[in-house]
């Protein structure tokens, strides 16, 4: 079945020992639309993420990206089709400066053999000074420019989140998966993030965030899908969500417990 | 510590070490020293293959005496040599510069049948498959006799390297009172170093250098970002390969024979203890540790003399690695990041 | 190759127990511990010391000489002084190590320094010929088919009854669970008001005192070298490997078919006047299963990479 979405998934299974951790039946994300994944812990959000971007593999399954099947591509092909995602836990390389986790991530793959890297032709040099300007030019949306030369450890967390979503840019997206882009961010550095996540979405690029901030959600998302349980118990307009019965149940329910 | 008390450090240390040799030699000081230069600058170069394996990509490699020994034993086959003292003598053989590529060649083709199976799972798989393959390496030469040359190895292959030599090492040899090969294998060593550290230099400060110090981190956020880690890997664990199969040769020269026993695995742990000592990541750092490595074990077969009176070749063995594990141990509890490396370098975990 | 039936229980027996108890550290601690083999050594050589006569000549150093005990009563006294070094190795270098946030790698590193280190005091204090425990010679005598003497069935009882109690003690003692707990996760465990450093220890203590005893059985089948824990490292790490690391029971069965294996294939003719190269075709098999199986036998996927 050839999907003219974005990205689609059909009978996406996996379970850890006796525990299905994600079952989902179907769902397609198709262009330029701002789409949060929400649900209570546990829900299997992260796995689900997981899965989309081949960092663990489905037992049962398939996904879709851009027209190709890729349920057995290995996750950096993945990443290369135009898939980046971010993670919950802000990974950037601590032991490299803002401007080399920039140059690494948009550096071109072909530059990264001892062969090429060795001959230092003009086309690398090139490339290279291109990219700086592109770095540059990033950093100054983020407001990271004067950290440019600092070492990653160096940043705050805040900042980390902001760096880690730049490398993300530079790579020029289709579809751009951010867990938790807002988690242990403080309201001021949200409101920020938030708003550099509206202005890419313009651009063109396609965004699905896991987040448990739900007034965020609310505010910047276009769509809302609700996991509970590893399946999907709603997706639609946040408006419609924040009233449906299932998804309140499925909130309440896990404190009722 | 700051890059120029560091270069400090390692200058005073080498002025103390060389001052300990001339002091506790009345003569033949100059035989003393071209000796421990030319196989210190040996295990040096062997050493900074391991550090592109460790300290630029967090490989653990334990096994490169086996690739040294590859390296060693093709070239020495391809040239002119003879097989033991009754063995076949092969008299044409292709010109050494071809021989040393193709047994660099061979190398990193056994790096890349190592690192295949290992490079995607966790680091200790590496460590454990690097020992065995060593392992395996020294039974099969040994086993294999009719093509090594048996008890007295492969001979009668130095002239293709000392042919080559200029006449001012010869006589340059003749004034000091050294041996004149050893000399010339000692200068060329040096002068590969160089060229070996400049080539690395430059591959440090560029996109693939880059890549790979980004691999060494976190290797998760790398395929995030769409490159193969492993395949990174395996070009660094390739490349650190075929610059031990260069040390090996030179190391068969250096002895003029080519032996089984030459690369066993408790050269690869010589070959870390003058890594940690010197300072893991940095370039240089590997050659300097190897220096003061072999001044300290020097050092030590004068202790074992203090243990055992007329200590036989075993104890004084015994004493050497004892004082070798310890000494591995202390530098990586004390100053894990050696004499010229950074200090954050080891608290790296391998996931 | 059948006559070689009776010598692969043997190993087989032997590469199990060690591997369970190198697995057993590993699983709790997170350390590959390079220099298990040698506290397996250290515990034939001990009981090499203790129980040898007084006049025998194997030590450098004349100052000490052998106490001349039963060898039952050496046997228990240097298991229990492979678990008092065991615990001090844990309070003296590795608890410290983690207190200090040494990092995986540079444990792994110390480990192998410390193994160099204590193989050669070994050489210094036990010499580089093979020795043997002062038993009777017996002859073999046929148990079904197999060619074993009785001391040989002795000590394959005693291993698999030690076998079985290990087994018994992870599963039902308080202890036991209380290790698998902490190998399982270490946070939850901390949570649950396990107390990791005393359990890390007590740790260290069995997965000794099981090396030890392996030691001595190997002591008894085959002799006491100074070397004799490195040379078998391997074929634990093969087994480790095969039966899955990190599960106690994977590592017993792989352990077992490593050393089965390595010593039939002792039999095959090609190995004639090879018999060292035993070794590489445990550790050439050990490469083939990373190739196509990697998390072992009974190994998870997720605990790989």
């Amino acid at each position: 079945m050839i999907s003219n979405k974005l990205l689609s998934v059909n009978s996406l299974k996996k379970s850890f020992g006796g525990l299905q951790a994600v079952n989902v039946d179907s769902l397609e994300f198709s262009n330029n639309e701002i789409t949060s994944l929400i649900g209570p812990n546990g829900a299997g959000k992260t796995t689900f993420f997981d899965l989309l971007t081949k960092f663990q593999s489905p037992d049962h399954g398939q996904i879709f990206f851009d027209g190709k099947d890729v349920t057995s591509l290995q996750s950096y092909k993945l990443a290369r089709l135009g898939m980046t995602r971010t993670f919950q836990l802000t990974r950037v390389f601590e032991k490299m400066s803002v401007l080399e986790n920039m140059q690494f991530s948009g550096s071109s793959i072909k530059n990264e053999s001892i062969s090429m890297s060795l001959l230092k032709s003009k086309s690398l040099v090139n490339f290279e000074k291109n990219l700086e300007n592109e770095v540059d030019r990033i950093l100054e949306l983020l407001n990271l420019t004067h950290m440019k030369h600092s070492y990653a450890r160096e940043l705050s967390g805040g900042q980390k989140k902001l760096l880690e979503l730049g490398r993300a840019l530079i790579r020029n997206p289709k579809l751009l998966l951010l867990d938790e882009p807002l988690a242990g961010v403080n309201p001021k550095l949200a409101e920020e993030i938030l708003d550099i996540i509206k202005k890419l979405s313009t651009d063109g690029i396609n965004i699905i965030m896991v987040e448990h901030n739900i007034n965020a959600v609310m505010k910047i998302s276009e769509r809302v899908v609700v996991m509970a349980e590893g399946k999907i118990i709603a997706d639609g307009y946040p408006e419609d969500i924040r009233n449906d019965k299932n998804v309140i149940e499925a909130y309440l329910g896990k404190s009722n417990e | 510590m700051k890059d120029s008390r560091k270069y400090l450090v390692a200058f005073g240390l080498l002025v103390i070490s060389f001052g300990y040799i001339f002091i506790s030699n009345e003569t033949g000081v100059a035989r003393i020293f071209v000796n421990l230069l030319t196989f210190a600058g040996i295990y040096g170069l062997a050493a900074i293959g391991i550090n592109v394996h460790f300290g630029w990509t967090g490989l653990l490699n334990f096994g490169h005496a086996a690739f040294m020994g590859i390296g060693a034993y093709t070239t020495i086959l391809l040239i002119p040599h003879a097989l033991g003292r009754e063995g076949v003598v092969i008299e044409n053989g292709l010109p050494l510069p071809l021989a040393v590529i193709i047994g660099m060649i061979a190398a990193a083709l056994l790096g890349l049948l190592l690192g295949l199976p290992t490079l995607r799972l966790r680091g200790d798989y590496l460590a454990i498959v690097t020992i065995a393959a060593a392992e395996i390496f020294r039974l099969l030469i040994r086993d294999f006799e009719d093509i090594t040359g048996g008890v007295y190895g492969v001979i009668q292959f130095s002239d293709a390297l000392q042919n080559l030599r200029p006449n001012f090492i010869t006589n340059l040899a003749t004034n000091i009172e050294v041996s004149s090969s050893q000399l010339w294998v000692g200068t060329i060593t040096w002068i590969l170093i160089v060229i070996t550290l400049l080539f690395l230099n430059r591959l440090q400060k560029s996109p693939w250098g880059r890549a790979l110090r980004a691999v060494r981190e976190d290797e998760d956020a790398v395929r995030a970002l769409g490159k193969n880690a492993v395949w990174l890997k395996l070009q660094s664990f390739m490349l650190g390969a075929s610059i031990g199969g260069l040390s090996g040769i030179l190391l068969a020269f250096n002895y003029g024979t080519l032996q089984a026993s030459t690369f066993v695995p408790v050269l690869t742990f010589y070959l870390w203890a003058a890594l940690i000592l010197g300072g893991v990541g940095s370039l240089a750092g590997p050659a300097l540790g190897a220096v003061i490595f072999w001044v300290i074990i020097s050092g030590t077969d004068s202790l074992a003399e203090v243990f055992f009176e007329n200590a036989n070749g075993q104890q004084l063995a015994g004493v050497r690695f004892v004082f070798v594990g310890l000494l591995i141990m202390f530098t990586m509890i004390f100053t894990p990041s050696g004499i010229l490396g950074k200090k954050e370098e080891l608290l790296l975990d391998i996931k | 190759m059948i006559d070689q039936l009776g010598n692969g229980l043997l190993l087989g027996l032997i590469v199990a127990i060690a591997s369970v108890s190198l697995s057993l550290l590993y699983g709790v601690t997170r350390i590959v511990n390079f220099a298990h083999g040698e506290i397996i050594a250290l515990g034939a050589i001990l009981t090499l010391f203790f129980s040898s006569s007084p006049e025998s000549n194997f030590l450098y150093l004349d100052r000490f000489s052998p106490l001349g005990s039963s060898f039952i009563v050496s046997s228990v006294a240097s298991i229990l002084l492979c678990g008092v070094f065991g615990a001090l190795l844990e309070l003296c270098l590795f608890r410290p190590l983690r207190k200090y946030n040494y990092g995986n790698v540079a444990v792994l590193v110390i480990t192998i320094g410390l193994s160099i280190f204590l193989r050669h005091i070994f050489l210094l204090f036990a010499s580089a010929r093979p020795s043997s425990y002062s038993l009777d010679l017996q002859k073999r005598e046929d148990y079904f088919g197999i060619q074993l003497t009785p001391r040989n069935v002795q000590v394959l009882i005693i291993g698999i009854i030690v076998m079985i109690l290990v087994g018994l003690f992870l599963s039902y003692t308080k202890t036991g669970k209380a290790m698998r707990a902490v190998r399982d996760s270490s946070e939850l465990a901390s949570v649950s008001g396990i107390n990791s450093d005393y359990i890390i220890t007590l740790t260290w203590i069995t997965s000794s005192m099981l090396a030890g005893f392996t030691g001595i059985i190997q002591g008894v089948i085959n002799n006491v070298r100074w070397n004799m824990g490195f040379l078998i490292l391997l074929l634990i790490f093969a087994g480790s490997i095969l039966g899955g690391i990190g599960t106690s029971f994977g590592a017993m069965f792989g352990g077992f078919i490593i050393g089965m294996l390595v010593q039939l294939s002792v039999g095959l003719s090609f190995m004639d006047g090879h018999t060292e190269a035993k070794n590489a075709i445990a550790l050439a098999l050990m490469i083939v299963i990373l190739l196509i199986r990697p998390q072992g036998i009974f190994g998870s996927k997720e605990r790989i990479s």
